[in-house]
This record gives structure tokens, sequence and C-alpha cells, in this order.
């Protein structure tokens, strides 16, 4: 049985996609097809990994400043003792890094010139000290991250601004106590800013503001108090979540850290990892980051598209030549392997191409936007800003997936070849008697 | 009609008929034709423009059905070949030179000769191998990386005539093989196909009007209102 070897195809179907060598014959088709690809290649890796970074960043800090890698809520306000004991209990268990007490409240902050509702953090100083991930995570824009003295709050950078305070300025709380029948019990304390602080997120900076732990206790009354516990472990991510599934790390022990934390805790505690706290926040992430995919994916799809009408009208261009290699003894298989492989020749270029155009762009992604926005305040006399803290971030972190890359160029590649099959089949359907009509 | 020197034939043709539509009918261009060719024999198959010669290479050659009848090849019936089969018999049981040479413009004159070969399976140096011994054998050898626009209409035909050996068939069908060439083209191309069915030991089945290449013929037949006559 004759058989074409693959390298042999292989050669045929990039000779009746480039011409002859050094004509420059079929450069146009192949560049035009590739180009297709490539084009929709680029935004598919850039979306992707920006996408990815944008969440990454966000859940980074979510979980590093705000709800801990896991979180367990009291049904009840624990005696301190108790408290303390819990906490050296799960501060025991393998693979927990910090744990940290915290009692949450509302309130309104003011000032002399204006006010702002935030959430009430109360915190021991530790929090800070102890824990590298908060330091990185927050930039301390004036004063200090000091809660140490019973009057100290540390207030987010849109708070201060909105209150048009600074460290050592004065600021009131008003926290309210439900006491029936509808009615609330005002409390108004005094706090000195020691802090002005900025997570990069505007939505926390304009949320969050931190006092003591122990004047949180009289600050924010039991009613109406969420009192919990945020736990740090050395691998948050290979916690159960559907949303971020890099990154290295003991999959198995994280999750038997978890189970040892919900056992040590009892049914008084609801204990919740950072997936499952924000469960609804995450799931908005996900799906939109599946509908992003899928969308570009299939702008992929139809440049693949573009494939099989530029190889249907080469392989109407060359018919005769495909009847000579009939005549010759090539089989149907065989003329089809060639118009597939040229289908998969044209994806794997145009998808490695614009993946690495894609992964460049998304390496770069901060100064390319800096570039445009510039470039687009030149022509526009101003006023765009990409950057604008309203907008999430005020920088996009990219974090280089490689595995999302590759999945992306394998999917275009198997919709080249998958294209290719129409004129694969036209071509093969080209018998070798039509050798004997073009004389 | 038959034809037999007392070697073994190679090609048997019985009862050969095919027809085409033509209108609302059917125009009969070979009917009901026997042919004996010898092994080794040179036979020349000539008649008018239209008289069917080309049609009756190409049903020898596998490359189009009869309507009846039936041709035997080396000892292999067309008739009933699977497609599979029948690829593999126009690979290496015939090697096929037309009246326009059919190279494939994007291939060098060397790559155009290896290709038979490496649809057979064949490695790639023992194709080029095999392939710069015929361009040798027509005189071609110096033209091997050029590409068929570059080459003249008779070096074409020439390197088409290597491409046909190149798997080593018995049988070569050349249909008219000089049709496009000048008189000096003509002789030499001739003379080519004559020396490779030659040294080679092949034999060879010619189509032609051209009476030099018909007198050169071992066997010369007529083909005329669909009936084929020995001369």
């Amino acid at each position: 049985m004759p058989h074409f070897a693959i390298a042999s195809l292989v050669r045929i179907a990039l000779r009746f996609l480039l011409g002859a060598p050094r004509t420059g014959q079929g450069r146009v088709r192949l560049i035009g097809a590739v180009l297709g690809v490539t084009l929709s290649m680029i935004p598919l890796v850039v979306v992707q990994q920006v996408a990815d970074g944008m969440i990454m960043g966000i859940v980074n800090r979510f979980i590093e400043t705000g709800t801990y890698h896991i979180r367990a809520r009291s049904r009840n306000t624990p005696p301190p003792e108790e408290l303390e004991s819990i906490i050296s209990t799960l501060s025991a268990i393998p693979g927990v890094t910090t744990v940290i007490p915290e009692r949450q409240g509302f309130g309104l902050v003011y000032s002399d010139t204006g006010r702002s509702g935030v959430t009430l953090r109360a915190l021991p100083q530790v929090f800070w000290d102890n824990d590298p991930a908060v330091r990185d995570l927050h930039e301390v824009v004036a004063g200090a991250f000091d809660i140490e003295q019973d009057s100290a709050i540390v207030l987010g950078v849109e708070i201060a601004r909105r209150l048009a305070v600074e460290p050592g300025d004065a600021v009131r709380v008003l926290t309210v106590r439900p006491v029936g029948e509808g009615r609330m019990l005002p409390r108004v304390s005094r706090f000195t800013v020691t802090g002005v602080v900025s997570t990069g997120y505007r939505d926390l900076d304009r949320l969050w503001s931190y006092i003591p732990r122990a004047r949180g206790m009289r600050v924010i009354p039991d009613e109406s108090a969420r009192e919990l516990i945020g736990i740090k472990v050395q691998h948050p991510y290979q916690l159960d979540n559907p949303l971020i599934r890099r990154f290295s790390g003991d999959r198995a022990a994280m999750n038997d850290a978890y189970r040892q934390i919900s056992e040590s805790l009892g049914s008084e505690w609801i204990v919740q990892d950072w997936y499952h706290a924000e469960r609804g926040r995450y799931i908005s992430f996900l799906t939109s980051r599946n509908l992003l995919a899928f969308v570009m994916t299939l702008i992929v799809a139809v440049a693949a598209l573009n494939i099989s009408s530029a190889l249907v009208l080469l392989s109407v261009e060359k018919q005769d030549e495909i009847a000579v290699l009939r005549s010759l003894g090539a089989s149907r298989h065989q003329i089809a392997g060639i118009f597939v492989i040229a289908g998969s020749i044209v994806g794997t270029l145009g998808a490695v191409t614009g993946a690495l155009i894609g992964v460049f762009l998304s390496v770069n992604i901060n100064p390319v936007l800096r570039t445009i926005e510039v470039l687009v305040n030149l022509v526009s006399r101003g006023g765009v800003d990409f950057f604008d803290v309203e907008f999430y971030l005020a920088e996009i972190p990219v974090i280089l997936a490689v595995q999302p890359v590759l999945g992306a160029v394998a999917s275009a590649i198997l919709f080249a070849t998958l294209a290719a099959l129409i004129p694969a089949r036209r071509a093969s359907s080209v018998l070798p008697e039509r050798v004997l009509r073009n004389r | 009609m038959s034809n037999s020197n007392g070697d073994t034939p190679i090609i048997t043709v019985t009862g050969l008929r095919k027809s085409f539509p033509n209108g609302t009918e059917r125009l009969v261009v070979l009917d009901r034709i026997d042919l004996t060719v010898p092994t080794g024999g040179v036979v020349s198959i000539t008649g008018e423009s239209g008289s069917g010669k080309s049609t009756l290479l190409a049903l020898i050659g596998g490359l189009d059905t009869p309507d009846e009848g039936r041709i035997s090849v080396a000892g292999m019936l067309i008739q009933g070949m699977s497609e599979a089969k029948l690829n593999h018999f126009r690979s290496a049981t015939v090697g096929l030179i037309f009246q326009f040479h059919y190279l494939l413009r994007d291939f060098s004159a060397l790559e155009n000769v290896m290709l038979p070969a490496l649809m057979q399976g064949c490695t790639r140096g023992a194709a080029q191998e095999r392939g710069l011994e015929l361009l040798n054998q027509v005189g071609l050898i110096e033209r091997k990386n050029h590409l068929p626009p570059q080459l003249s209409g008779g070096e074409r035909q020439r390197i088409a005539a290597a491409r046909a050996l190149v798997n080593d068939p018995p049988v070569i069908l050349a249909d008219e093989p000089t049709g496009n060439l000048d008189e000096g083209n003509s002789r030499k191309m001739e003379e080519t196909l004559l020396r490779l069915a030659q040294e080679n030991g092949k034999t060879l089945v010619i189509a032609t009007h051209d009476p030099s290449l018909a007198a050169a013929a071992e066997f010369t037949y007529i083909l005329e209102r669909g009936c084929l006559t020995s001369r």
C-alpha cells in the first residue's frame, strides 16, 4: 500500500502554501491567512492574561488585607480568655501561618469638613506587624499604621480625602446600639488619625478604617458586631476554589488544615475559605472571565474560517496539480492530508505568532496602556485616564500564566485544522481523469 | 485485434467499450477493442484527433473506467480494483506521460521526478538517488534544481518521462508525448523515450499523431471509428 510519509505531505503542503523557494509566489496568500489567526490570538491572550491579572490582583488584596484565607465567624462574642485559647490552638495547626482576631462593625466617621460611612475593623497591632503580605499590599500614604494607642485610628485614603484629615487630626466615630422596638442609641467616640493607607483598590480605600481591638470591643456594640478570626495559611490558592488554580503547593495539606480548623472551632463558629466567604463576588469574576474567553475564542474560530476560505481558493487554484498527483497514485486521503496539514501550518504559525505578541503585550500592558493614553491625550487634548483608580486597580497586575496561553494556541490550531477539513474534502474529490480534460 | 510475438503479454485488453454522454445519446469512442501487448514491446497507437487514443491509454492506466470489457496489466485485472489498489497500480505498475508535461510548477525538476517515489513510501534519500539517476539518463542532470517555468518544452517532457520511470513500473503509457514539441525536440523526446524503454526494459505504449514516432514502434495500431486495427 503506497503511503506518503508525513514529511512528504508537509513538504507538499508548504510548497502549495509558499510556492517554490525564493519565488515568493505564495507568500501573500500565506501571510493573509496567518495574519487572520495572529490578529485574533492577540486579544485572546491579552484578555486572558489581563483578566487573570486583574482577578488575581483583586483577590489577593481581598484575602490578604480583608477576608483572610480562612475566616471563622462566631455566632456569639466569645470571652477573651476563650478566644486566646482558640487562637493558640489554631496557630498550632500545620500550614497555618497567622491567626488574627477581628471585630467588625459599621460606623460614621466625621470631621469638621466631611463624613463617611465606614467599616470599622478592630484589630491588634500584630495584624500589621506580623504579616508581610498585609504590609506589602498597603501603601502608607501618610503617618504610620499604628493602632497601639487606644485613641488611634488609621483611615483608608479615600476616607481621609473625604474628611480632609491627616495624621494628628481628630475625627469622631458614630456607632449605634439597637435598643429594641426600632430605636437606636448613638455613641460618639473620639479618635486621632495616626495613619492613612491605601490598598490600591478604591472600593476598599473608602470603606476600611482600622482601630485598636480593645477600643473596638467598646465602640462597636455586640448587637451589630461581627466577631471573627482571620486565618492565613501557607498556600491559600490550594484551598478548594474554581477561580485560581495556578501556583504550586500542597493541596491536600491545605484542605487538611481547613478541616482541622473547622473541627477545632466546632459548631459555634462558621468557617469559610476565602472563595466561599465572598462567593458572589468571585462567581461574577469567574463568569466575566469565562464569557470573555468564550467571546475571544469565537473570534479565533471566525479567523479559522478565513483559513478555510483561503484553502478553498488554494484547492481551486491547484486542481490540475491535485489531478496530476492523483494520476501518479496519490490517494484521496493523501490529498486531504496535504490540505489539513496546510491548515495546521497556517494555524500554528498564526497561533504561535499571536500568542508571542499577546504575551509581550500582556507582560507590558501597563506601559503599553500608558503609551496609548499619552497618544490618545495628544490627539484628544487630554481627559483620558486609563489608570483612574475608579477602575478597580491603580496598576494592572500581570502574572504570566503559561497554561491558558498553551490552551489558546492549541484551540487555534484545532480550529484551523478543523477549518481545513472543508477544503481538504473538496481537494480530495478531484478525480485523476481531470488530467485528460485539460489537454 | 491481438498481437503476440510469443512473449508473455503484459497488457491484455478484451472487448473494451467506452462511451461518453453526448446530449441525450452516448458517443461510443471505443467499441469492443482487443489488444495484447507483449512484455518489453513498443506499441504505437495512431488515429485522428478524437479517435479515442487518449481514452484507451487512460483506461489502461486506470484513470478512467470502461463501460464493458476487461483490462489486465502485469497480471492485474483493473476492473473491480479497490480505490486503494488502483492508487497503487497508478503509482507502481504504470508510468504516465501526458501531452502536456503536467509537472508541478512549484517543484524543481528533481522534486517532480521524486514525487511518485515519495508517494510510494520511498525514503527521501532513495527517491533522490533514483531521481538523479533518471535525470542523468534523460540528459538533464544539470537542470535538476530548475523549476518547470525555467525549462524548455522539450526539457519538461523529458523530465515527465523520467518521472514516469521513477517507481520502475513495467509499463510506460505515453499520450502524445511529442504533441506539443517542435520537430527538433520531438526527435529528441522520441530518442529519449525509446532509449529509456530499452535501457530499463519497459513496455512502451504510445498514442501519437507523430508518424516518425509511430514508425519507431515495433507494433503500430490505428484507432478509427472506435475500432483498433493493426497496420
